[in-house]
């Protein structure tokens, strides 16, 4: 006995690197994980607890739902636990947890790219590595889909489940090396991690591809047929069943595809045929795939949309569930959320369709431009213009009178900018080339939001993009 | 399951409790179900290859331990044996040819056809490989011989003799062990012993060491280049061969090692398998050190069989190019193989027809034949010498051999060295890494040549029990006289090296080791190149 002891201890020393590092890696994940991972902690900290706040509609899904819908867009009550490269498997065991923690909302997005209904994605690189779900439910996935989760088989899948459970560094070392090439760039994984996951907080949920990049090709895509795996179709039933046995509405829904996207009729039979499955079975699901192709413009890559197709497509979905979201205004929290994507914009079009309708007011300098030709070219003839100052050509772009108090200070080319009740100012330098420079400002949240500036060409108008 | 997946040390730790938690009785049946829940775990049906092997040949021993006892007269008594022997052989071999060589055959056959221009289709045949058919087989067949020249009795415990087949730490990959080495140790139930458990975790420490710091590492560059050797010229060439090299080397070596040390804790020895191959001085030598179970079972089984040394000269060379014909066909199925055995069969007869003249050429210059210098010489030329067939035994293809050869001709005109070797998939720290890998490695072999550190004998006795001896000389041949055996094997000069430091250098390159062994488990997901055979 003596002598087994003796030797627990010495294979416990000598692998104290190991466990050390085990150690280390549970305890100080924000600084090595990737910003998918970093932001898997928040959807975790919303469904296995209770929250405060009711929400009377959530959005399951993949990276497609993530990026797609926009809560500060539909409602204030809405949020968004779709999470990256996963499957309608996740998404039954992210609502089950959720169900088990708060109450149970009024209705339930659904929405998942057809890869997901074929393969598993990234269960093991992310689920499992970010710890998202707890051992019996792992433990449920691997037993219930254990050909999804291994090719090797259940021992194989149980065996890397017990070594990501315990940090077990063969797990870990390519994420931890490559948190290290990024340090020595100069990128800090723990700022990046932090970022997106007050990014995430802000939009309620939404952290995929929030931006305005735009996917460019020349290649059409043909999509010739689409199937679902029979244990992805299961679980999509058991999310049915879940809702119904809660009464909550199920909204089955497909992203829009971009505008190089070939559906063959094939294709589009499919679709009706897999989705109609579970309308057919459950009252409680519908499905209506109106929106299906979007112009590339609006996507930041070939199966997600950026903040602007996002945009469209959560107006599409407020606009169809008015029973629902009825008429409702933006709450605070839907104004910052709204402030982040705005502060994104390189379009002046987009900023003006952004502001539509939201208590903003826009503060246009006025160098030797157009601001009438301005209004006209992107803004709403309904909306107001105000001169906003005696000395500086200055204006205020608004829906109504009612905007916050301001001081314009004048300060050599620039002024300072301050909301009555804001403790802080806004510098704002103008910019020299002909053509108005844009400030926003949140009304409801009384803070000055961004700064824009658009050229002015004379008789072509203004450019298309902010400088 | 891979010794370097996490099945595996999940596996291996729960194999070992339970072992050594349950009464000797029974202990060695739990070590089968482990044994072919590992295998399983691969491919579930192909479980029954494996047992048919066995069947076929614990069948095959039983008769002819019958045969011998029976009152037949010795004329009928040879022609039986002889009968069951062919038996056992040709279903085994059968087996290792239809799942290795039929598609082999077939393409080999249609092209020979074509070139006599007679076309035909042939018939599509879907098989998979089976891991570690050719070790397994070759195994059991050497039971079947041991038994026709009485070296060993036929065991009549089909599970006993199931286990010596199917014995986890060796079945896919090697050592091919003997009837007479681990089929006796498996007469007793391992113990539990402190030592024994100890030195088999570092050794398999020093297995995963080889694996991942060294072997893995090697492979991203030589896969880059070999992968698409049209490519790459010059010293890129000459790099990834020389790194293919280090890499089967390591790569293999680490599997024996990984098993000796899992068989070990277990409290079974294990063959060894390597004896500092790269030491050589000449290619017989190299035979001698380089995957020791398979040289000897291909001596013992074949070469001595068709006549060995005995029948002239003319006859041996014809015996040489055979035996190494058949070791080049035993690694794979393709030309690239067979063309690398029969190289070292060249090799050989050159350095045999050569002895006459270099023996006089040293006495005419009365240099000392143990020379340093000398023998440096001699263990880089028989370095070049291995290291040009290693080309064969890597290419994809014979046309890719000749491409190797011609590129690495091709001295101009390439990037300068530093900047050109960072182009070939190994970046600044996994170069750091792999010099460090390989200064330890070089260094343990110098030590272990110098027969640096304490070294211990492991002595089999005729009821199969297993002592440990001090002795002062140490060989790596195995006896195997009939009596009892002796295996002298040094249980790794390293190990006992670091064993005898200080605490705190110990657990320093301890842990050294395990830091690096961590910080190369970003190469995943390598297979160990012996799986393939």
């Amino acid at each position: 006995m003596k002598k087994i002891i003796k030797l627990v201890g010495k294979c416990l020393l000598v692998s104290f690197p190991l466990w050390a590092l085990a150690f280390l890696l549970s305890r100080y994940q924000m600084y090595y994980v990737s910003p998918e991972i970093a932001c898997l902690d928040l959807n975790k900290s919303i469904t296995s607890t209770h929250q405060d706040k009711y929400y009377k509609a959530i959005v399951l899904g993949d990276s497609t739902a993530n990026a797609a819908f926009m809560p500060e867009v539909i409602s204030d009550s809405m949020i968004n636990l779709s999470m990256l490269g996963t499957g309608p498997i996740e998404g039954y065991y992210t609502l089950k947890e959720y169900l088990e923690n708060n109450k149970a909302p009024e209705a339930c997005y659904v929405c998942y790219y057809d890869s997901h209904y074929h393969l598993l994605g990234v269960y093991w690189d992310e689920i499992v590595a970010g710890h998202r779900f707890n051992v019996g439910t792992n433990l449920d996935i691997i037993k219930n889909a254990t050909e999804e989760t291994s090719d090797k088989g259940l021992f194989a899948a149980l065996s890397d489940f017990v070594a990501y459970q315990l940090y077990f560094p063969s797990k870990y070392t390519t994420t931890v090396l490559a948190a290290v090439a990024d340090r020595k760039e100069g990128i800090s994984r723990f700022d990046k991690n932090e970022a997106a996951l007050a990014q995430a907080k802000l939009h309620n949920g939404r952290y995929a591809y929030i931006g305005n990049q735009i996917f460019e090709t020349v290649q059409m895509r043909e999509y010739p047929e689409m199937a679902g795996k029979p244990i992805y179709i299961d679980y999509m039933c058991k999310i049915i069943e879940l809702c119904q046995a809660n009464n909550i509405e199920v909204y089955l829904e497909k992203a829009p595809m971009p505008d190089n996207s070939i559906l063959t009729e094939q294709y589009i039979s499919d679709i009706n045929s897999f989705y109609s499955y579970f309308t057919e079975r459950y009252d409680n699901a519908s499905f209506d795939w109106d929106d299906k192709i979007y112009e590339s413009k609006y996507f930041a890559e070939e199966s997600h949309l950026n903040n602007d197709g996002a945009y469209r497509f959560s107006t599409h979905i407020k606009e169809k569930n008015k029973k629902l979201f009825g008429e409702e205004g933006y709450s605070p929290e839907q104004m910052a959320s709204l402030d982040d994507t705005i502060a994104m914009e390189n379009r002046p079009e987009d900023l003006f369709l952004f502001i539509d309708q939201k208590d903003y007011s826009i503060f246009i300098y006025d160098n030797d431009a157009d601001v009438d030709r301005l209004v006209t070219q992107f803004g709403d003839s309904k909306y107001k213009i105000t001169k906003a100052s005696d000395e500086l050509p200055i204006y205020r772009y608004s829906k109504n009178d009612e905007t916050s108090d301001y001081e314009i200070t004048p300060d050599s080319n620039s002024v300072t900018f301050k909301i009555a009740g804001a403790d802080d100012y806004t510098r704002w330098t103008f910019p020299e080339r002909m053509g108005v420079s844009l400030l926003v400002v949140d009304n409801v949240n009384n803070k000055a939001v961004t700064i824009k500036n658009i050229e002015y060409y004379c008789e072509d108008g203004y450019s298309q993009w902010f400088y | 399951m891979l010794f370097n997946s996490t099945e595996f040390l999940l596996f291996f730790p729960i194999c070992v409790l339970i072992y050594f938690v349950f009464p000797k009785k029974i202990r060695n049946y739990w070590l089968l179900i482990c044994s072919y829940f590992y295998y399983m775990c691969w491919n579930p049906k192909y479980i029954f290859l494996l047992m048919a092997s066995t069947v076929i040949t614990y069948a095959s021993g039983l008769t002819m331990e019958w045969v011998k006892n029976s009152d037949k007269d010795e004329k009928s008594k040879t022609k039986l044996k002889n009968w069951i022997v062919a038996i056992s052989f040709v279903s085994n071999i059968g087996i290792l040819f239809y799942f290795k060589y039929i598609n082999f055959a077939i393409e080999t056959w249609t092209r020979i056809m074509a070139k006599l221009g007679v076309t035909i289709t042939p018939p599509a045949v879907d098989v998979i490989l089976p891991v570690g058919i050719s070790f397994y087989i070759f195994q059991a067949l050497s039971y079947t011989m041991d038994v026709y020249r009485d070296e060993i009795y036929a065991e009549k415990n089909i599970l006993r003799y199931a286990l010596f087949v199917s014995f986890f730490p060796q079945l896919v990959a090697g050592p091919i062990e003997r009837s007479k080495h681990l089929l006796k140790q498996l007469a007793k139930p391992g113990e539990f012993n402190y030592d024994n458990v100890r030195s088999g975790l570092l050794t398999m420490l020093w297995g995963y060491f080889l694996k991942l710091v060294i072997a893995d590492r090697c492979a991203i560059l030589v896969d880059t280049v070999y992968n698409n050797v049209s490519a790459y010229f010059g010293y890129q060439i000459i790099v990834a061969s020389i790194l293919f090299a280090l890499q089967i080397y390591c790569d293999f070596m680490s599997y024996s090692t990984i098993a000796k040390g899992a068989a070990r804790v277990l409290g079974y020895e294990l063959m060894e398998n390597f004896d500092l191959p790269y030491f050589a001085t000449s290619i017989k030598d190299f035979w001698r050190r380089w995957h020791i179970s398979l040289s000897s079972w291909l001596r013992d089984y074949l070469y001595i069989p068709l006549g060995g040394n005995r029948k002239g000269r003319i006859r041996k060379y014809i015996n040489i190019i055979i035996t190494f014909f058949v070791s080049g066909l035993w690694h794979g199925a393709a030309f690239t193989f067979i063309i690398w055995g029969l190289l070292h069969g060249i090799y050989q007869i050159i350095e045999d027809l050569l002895k006459p003249y270099t023996d006089k050429l040293l006495a005419k210059t009365k240099l000392n034949p143990k020379n340093a210098a000398l023998m440096v010489l001699k263990i880089i030329v028989t370095f070049i010498l291995v290291d040009i067939a290693w080309v064969f035994f890597r290419a994809n293809s014979l046309g890719e051999a000749k491409a190797a050869f011609r590129n690495a001709m091709q001295l101009g005109g390439l990037p300068p060295i530093k900047e050109g070797l960072f182009n070939l998939g190994l970046d600044q720290r996994n170069w750091i890494m792999l010099g460090l890998g390989l200064a330890i490695l070089f260094v343990s072999s110098v030590m272990r040549a110098n027969k640096v550190g304490k070294v211990a004998a492991t002595v089999i006795n005729a009821d199969g029990k297993v002592t440990t001896a001090d002795t002062a000389d140490v060989t790596s041949s195995v006896a195997g006289t009939g009596r009892d055996t002796v295996e002298l094997s040094k249980q790794g000069a390293l190990v006992n090296w670091i064993s005898a430091r200080f605490f705190i250098i110990r657990y320093a390159l301890y842990w050294g080791c395990l830091i690096m062994i961590i910080f190369s488990m970003d190469i995943t997901g390598q297979e160990f190149i012996y799986f393939q055979f």
